[in-house]
């Protein structure tokens, strides 16, 4: 993609921040971050933005439209994993996915669909996840928390579709950067080993599918989850 | 903003959708109907033609409407049927 405006959420690091540094180079990307910390780049200007603070997450996002009123693409990156069994897992844990993994990518969804209806054009692409394929003990929030983001997805571009926009998912294995750091650096095998490729996502593989959801010629791709890794 | 203005949103979002479908666009016909039997646009297309509504208002007048609230219902008897019928309603949201 070239010269288009790209908002991308979860922007300050993991595969949210390659993501910006990808596109940044040759597009105008805002990267939403609750630190507001993100990728350098002259293209690049990064919005501070707590998407787990639902009471204020409309008007934070009404405010972030105003400024961009014209987005081209949208995607739903940020996510929070807390991999622990549903008895011992805190309340606080549970709301926090919860909020920043499935309602804030609806409000942005929501306000994305509105701005895009108006200009006849748009992508929204929702980050999920391997997690709900495999229902790995310890995932049951956060994998049923992308499962819903994708069945959102799929609802949303079969209701915006005749207006130029298409939502797609896209479902990547797993990656050594981020929320999965630090296991990966203990046992990245234990993770490798649950994918049919047993590698972790590249970035590479991961901006293509996002290319191929947003070229001209894909109107009729929409609805749709791609997996990455064999899954 | 005023009931001929509200129109004009309506039926400029509505040509546009008729326009990209290859169709003829309606002109400045009050009756021209947006819903129910007769209508060239099914109820999504309703959808977007409410959201360019509530963005122009919020736009020109800096007012935030609903105009689907939940007293609204969609129905062939609903001020969203025609054109007319629906610059109506949103103008009486307004002047509320």
């Amino acid at each position: 993609m070239r010269d288009k405006t790209i908002l991308v959420t979860g922007a300050s690091r993991g595969i949210g921040r390659q993501i910006v540094e990808h596109y940044g180079a040759t597009n105008d990307v805002i990267g939403i971050s609750r630190s507001g910390d993100g990728v350098d780049a002259p293209r690049v200007t990064n919005v501070a933005c707590d998407l787990a603070d639902i009471d204020a997450l409309g008007d934070h996002l009404d405010d972030i439209f105003r400024r961009w009123p014209s987005i081209d693409v949208v995607i739903n990156n940020a996510a929070v994993l807390k991999s622990t069994p549903l008895a011992l897992m805190r309340d606080s844990d549970i709301l926090s996915m919860v909020h920043t993994n499935l309602v804030a990518p609806i409000f942005l969804t929501k306000r994305a669909v509105r701005a895009m209806m108006r200009q006849r054009h748009g992508h929204i692409i929702n980050i999920v996840s391997m997690s709900h394929k495999l229902c790995k003990p310890g995932d049951s929030v956060y994998a049923s928390t992308k499962a819903a983001l994708e069945v959102f997805g799929k609802i949303v571009n079969a209701e915006a579709h005749a207006a130029g926009i298409s939502v797609n998912n896209l479902a990547i294995s797993a990656s050594p950067t981020g929320m999965l750091e630090q296991i990966a650096k203990e046992n990245p095998n234990k993770i490798k080993d649950l994918i049919p490729h047993g590698q972790f996502a590249e970035i590479s593989s991961i901006v293509a599918t996002i290319d191929y959801f947003c070229y001209p010629e894909s109107t009729d791709v929409g609805g749709q989850t791609i997996f990455l890794g064999g899954i | 903003m005023q009931i001929d203005e509200i129109k004009s949103v309506i039926l400029a979002a509505l040509n546009e959708i008729l326009t990209e479908r290859g169709l003829e666009a309606v002109g400045d016909k009050d009756g021209t109907q947006l819903f129910g039997e007769g209508s060239v646009i099914d109820s999504l297309d309703l959808v977007t033609i409410i959201v360019q509504i509530e963005e122009a208002i919020r736009e020109k007048d800096g007012r935030s409407i609903e105009v689907v609230d939940e007293n609204s219902v969609i129905n062939i008897d609903s001020p969203f049927r025609t054109v007319d019928s629906l610059a109506k309603m949103v103008k009486e949201k307004l002047d509320a």
